[in-house]
């Protein structure tokens, strides 16, 4: 086939070459021919110019003339002797004379004076002349004719006329010959000058032929490209085509596997919920397990295929670091728990532009393999800011462990698509293996790249680096004045980690040993606290907070806990309360938490749209058990219609279903809702996975909201407490509602060390005004929110917020400040309750205010 | 060529010194006729004709031309008066020269040959008069030493010998 194509190319170049050689042939052709007529008639004018001589013809004519016109006025003297004139005898003959002579001396053709014919004539007249010529000489001397000189006269005069004659006549002869050459003459040079031309008609045509050819061939070759790339179109629209087909078998069958798994985790999720023996409730974990699993498995695949076929969707908005870390560091917290090992994270605080989605996605995939590759020891999250030039910056991220760690040849093909280190560990561990394949394309399709360095039986450091802008306005952290503080941890790990976030805070070592009469703080990671509290060597000078795995049991012991993993914002929250005087007693992994969990949280009335009979009952049961009265309808027709006669506090919406879709019916429960002026009930979408195209379609038909199947009690009860503010019929009472909705966030209405600091700075009467200023502002910035909203202004509500957030951050109205991100995330414009969710934070706050003041009253009376 | 200037120069110094003598006024020839001029012409001497003999066509402003012709050997050298001299000496008016040799051999001379270029009525030959034999007595010579593009037939056509008269047209 190569050799194919080389030879063709070759064959080619030939005939190129071909074409270049009779191209030039032709032009030399051309030029010849046009060197050789441009010669010709040179040559030819040339021999004209040349050929000007006297006419032979007309010098013998003329001769033969004057002979005759002597011979018969010398006959008529002889006749008549009487009548003859000597003067007219002697003028013939000296005209006959100078006519001889022009034969003589005249410029004639060479072909004339050559001809021995001509000559021996010519010679023979002038002999008859100059024997003519005494006679005559005397006559004129003597002036008179003489008759005795007639006889003679006679025989020469008839003998000159006989020769003038033959004169003529050879003259003629030979100029018919020359005239015969000349036209031959002609006729070559025609020949020529026709050779001359049919040759540079010959290469003009051979030209225009060659360059015909050329153009035929460009006009083919442009053809053939032409058909090429209609077929590479083709190709790949067929190729577009198979990856489309694919990716919908792939979205029908996690589907169809979705709807009965739905099934098992729902009523998995029930059955916990009544009363069990203790081998039936460990079985039913197993259920609950085995089916979690098998949702994150197929979860992974649909996730895979996805990024395989290129459709990543990628989102550019801020994203808070802390509130992901926060977030996933509590993902694993209880498995970290129960297997006893530190989870703890560092990072900058602040805001980052980018994909929170993917980037908490990458996180979750690095963290769950440390965890569950790490039996004894730390899993460490640590994430820096980098330059990258320009006034860019992007974000590393340094998942570390101190698990069984991999082999330098295992590590190379650790990314790949369905492989782990090795199959003993598939086996040991579970996991389809496809983790690491998708984190490195997220990584990738986020413009950055993920390695990893390991050292088997040391543990192993993933590390990934991405672009990301720092968001500028974000507020400063509030730092905890006035405090020394010690990190006392038993991993080196735990502790670099634990000094390091202390450092974001601004407590670094070199200043707290500058400190002479501050408070002095320990932190002592629980492990660390126990073999110092067995040796003794507890420092109870400074003030003790214990924390990691296991702190809790120290409540006794130390004036504060944090319990499961120790980030930059709960070390902040920690150090606020200790400046404070305050206890935290952070717990910041709620949904483990039995209590909370058999709570109800509403008494809405919820419909449920789902035409899957398993999941209509799972569905009832949890918000049933959550406190709400649920109604079920099958599609998305019977929805609309149900909506229309009111009374519903939420809506749960399935997207895919018979007859009418969810989309399609929210879009005409809004279309319906804006023609009656009725309030909008929140709509909350079931969809099968997190996707942001998902999403947006969802918020896009006019969605508040949306959930990932399964739907778990969790998360039911987060989703639903956001949407229960605006219901009206409130939860009973709102501290409940309070605590539920920020589920996972455990954001405070109050940041209590900020509002101490400004009392500090302001005093009481100072802070009060501070707060009432910020009481009128925030009213009329929701309002203006409210308006804005209306009006589809956009950039109206972005302003708004900005402010709103910066006034709330000034006075410590922490809730606020989390509210006004929560409507940014939902993109602000298209969170469609964005104002309501705002005043009922505002609100929260002023309550929080109120119950905190008497303290704030208390404090500063105590500091003055 | 600068032989040629002089002589223009002085044939035209001398038709300024001489026109004024002899406007309208020519003297009856006295030796032989070798030139009557007829036709439209100003000036007479015997009749309605104007006559020539040698001494007076001598007079006239005249020039030497040395050339090769196609009826000599070698290059020749001609000397007699201008043609426009003539012209000018009889009053000449017409466009056309009808001129007639020895031997009743007519050709027409258009005047502007004789206004555009320096022809001569050559009455010498190699510094000698010319006999009738010798193509004489009044040889037309065109300049084909000023210009060679004189040198075709139609030239040689014109160029009479043995002129004996010339009618004006």
């Amino acid at each position: 086939m190569r050799n194919r194509k080389i030879l063709m190319a070759y064959a080619g170049a030939v005939r190129r070459n071909k074409a270049v050689v009779a191209i030039l042939f032709a032009g030399l052709m051309l030029f010849g021919g046009i060197l050789s007529t441009f010669h010709a008639l040179w040559t030819n004018n040339h021999s004209v110019s040349s050929s000007i001589r006297e006419d032979a013809l007309w010098a013998t004519y003329q001769i033969d003339r004057e002979a005759t016109k002597f011979a018969e006025i010398v006959h008529e003297a002889i006749e008549h002797p009487a009548k003859a004139s000597l003067a007219d005898l002697l003028l013939r003959f000296d005209l006959l004379y100078s006519r001889h002579e022009t034969m003589e001396d005249a410029d004639f053709p060479a072909k004339f004076r050559n001809d021995p014919m001509l000559k021996e004539l010519t010679e023979d007249t002038s002999a008859i002349l100059h024997r003519l010529v005494p006679i005559f000489d005397k006559m004129a001397a003597r002036n008179v004719i003489d008759p005795t000189d007639f006889p003679k006269l006679l025989g020469e005069v008839d003998a000159l006329k006989a020769a003038t004659e033959r004169l003529l006549t050879g003259t003629h002869h030979i100029r018919a010959d020359l005239q015969t050459e000349s036209h031959e003459e002609t006729a070559r040079i025609y020949e020529m000058l026709g050779g001359a031309i049919a040759a540079m008609t010959l290469a003009l045509g051979t030209v225009i032929v060659l360059i015909w050819r050329q153009l035929r061939q460009l006009e083919i070759a442009r053809f053939r490209l032409q058909r090429l790339s209609e077929e590479l179109a083709q190709s790949a629209a067929s190729a577009k085509a198979g990856a489309k087909a694919k990716s919908a078998f792939l979205a029908t069958m996690s589907h169809e596997i979705r709807t009965p798994l739905n099934g098992i985790v729902g009523m998995a999720e029930l059955l916990a919920a009544t009363p069990l023996d203790m081998h039936q409730r460990d079985r039913l974990g197993t259920i609950r397990q085995c089916s979690e699993g098998l949702v994150a498995l197929i979860n992974d695949i649909l996730d895979f295929s996805k990024l395989e076929s290129g459709k990543i969707d990628l989102e550019h908005r801020p994203m808070d670091l802390g509130e992901i870390v926060d977030g996933v560091v509590d993902m694993f917290a209880p498995r970290a728990d129960a297997k006893g090992i530190e989870l703890v994270a560092t990072h900058p605080l602040g805001s980052w532009m980018g994909d929170p989605t993917r980037f908490r996605q990458i996180l979750v995939n690095l963290v769950g393999n440390a965890v569950k590759f790490t039996e004894h020891g730390a899993v460490a999250v640590r994430i820096f800011e980098t330059r990258r030039g320009e006034g860019r910056s992007g974000l590393r991220v340094l998942v570390e462990d101190t698990g069984i760690g991999i082999s330098q040849e295992n590590q190379t093909r650790l990314f790949g698509e369905f492989t782990q280190a090795d199959a003993s560990i598939s086996r040991r561990f579970g996991g389809t293996g496809l983790g690491l394949a998708i984190t490195r394309r997220i990584v990738e399709a986020l413009g950055g790249e993920v390695r990893v360095e390991s050292r088997e039986g040391l543990g192993s450091t993933f590390w990934f680096e991405i672009p990301a802008d720092r968001i500028v306005d974000d507020e400063p952290v509030a730092i905890a004045p006035g405090l020394e503080v010690r990190v006392e941890a038993a991993t080196p790990l735990v502790g670099s980690v634990v000094e390091r976030s202390l450092a974001q805070l601004g407590h670094s070592s070199h200043r707290a040993a500058a400190g002479g009469d501050r408070r002095r703080v320990a932190l002592w990671e629980a492990s660390a606290f126990a073999t110092a509290t067995l040796a003794g060597r507890v420092d109870r000078t400074a003030e003790v907070v214990v924390f990691g795995h296991g702190a809790r049991a120290f409540s006794a012991e130390a004036v504060d806990v944090v319990e499961g993993a120790l980030t930059p914002r709960r070390l902040a929250r920690l150090l606020a309360h200790r400046a404070e005087g305050t206890r935290w007693r952070g717990n910041p992994s709620p949904f483990v938490g039995e209590a909370v969990a058999d709570a109800p949280i509403g008494s809405g009335r919820v419909l449920v749209v789902e035409d899957n009979r398993v999941n209509q009952t799972v569905a009832k049961g949890l918000l049933e058990r959550l406190g709400f009265v649920v109604e079920v309808v099958d599609d998305g027709a019977a929805a609309v219609e149900r909506a229309a006669r009111g009374g519903l506090d939420v809506v749960l919406m399935d997207m895919q279903m018979p007859v009418m879709d969810g989309l399609e019916a929210t879009r005409r429960i809004r279309a319906a809702e804006s023609e009656r002026g009725d309030a909008r009930v929140p709509i909350v979408g079931l969809t099968a996975n997190a996707f942001a195209s998902d999403r947006e379609a969802c918020l896009a038909a006019g969605m508040d909201d949306f959930l990932t199947k399964p739907i778990t009690r969790d998360k039911l009860a987060a989703t639903l407490a956001a949407h229960a503010d605006t219901s009206g019929e409130a939860p009973a009472t709102p501290a409940t509602a309070s605590d539920v909705g920020e589920v996972g966030t455990d954001a405070a209405a109050v940041d209590e060390a900020h509002r101490a600091g400004l009392l500090d700075a302001l005093g009481a009467e100072g802070l009060a005004e501070l707060t009432d200023v910020f009481r009128q502002d925030a009213d009329r910035l929701v309002e203006e929110i409210a308006a804005a909203h209306a009006r589809g202004d956009r950039e109206g509500v972005r302003t708004a917020l900005h402010t709103l957030k910066g006034a709330a951050a000034n006075v410590g109205l922490v809730g606020v400040v989390a509210a006004v991100d929560e409507v940014r995330a939902a993109g602000g414009l298209d969170c469609p309750d964005a104002a309501g969710r705002l005043a009922a934070a505002v609100l929260r706050g002023w309550r929080a205010l109120a119950q905190a003041e008497p303290a704030d009253a208390a404090q500063s009376a105590r500091r003055a | 060529m600068s032989h040629f200037f002089r002589s223009v120069v002085a044939a035209a110094l001398c038709t300024a010194l001489l026109a004024p003598a002899q406007a309208g006024t020519l003297a009856p020839p006295k030796g032989a006729v070798v030139l009557t001029v007829t036709g439209k012409i100003a000036t007479t001497n015997v009749g309605a004709t104007a006559q020539f003999d040698l001494g007076q066509l001598s007079a006239l402003p005249g020039r030497v031309t040395e050339t090769e012709t196609p009826w000599t050997k070698g290059k020749t050298r001609f000397e007699g008066p201008l043609g426009s001299a003539l012209l000018d000496a009889v009053g000449a008016s017409g466009e056309s020269l009808h001129v007639v040799a020895l031997n009743d051999y007519a050709v027409d001379v258009p005047v502007e040959d004789f206004r555009k270029w320096p022809v001569i009525l050559a009455v010498k030959k190699d510094g000698k008069p010319m006999s009738v034999r010798d193509k004489g007595p009044i040889f037309v010579i065109y300049p084909f030493d000023v210009d060679p593009s004189l040198y075709n037939e139609r030239t040689f056509s014109r160029s009479a010998w043995q002129v004996k008269s010339i009618e004006v047209r």
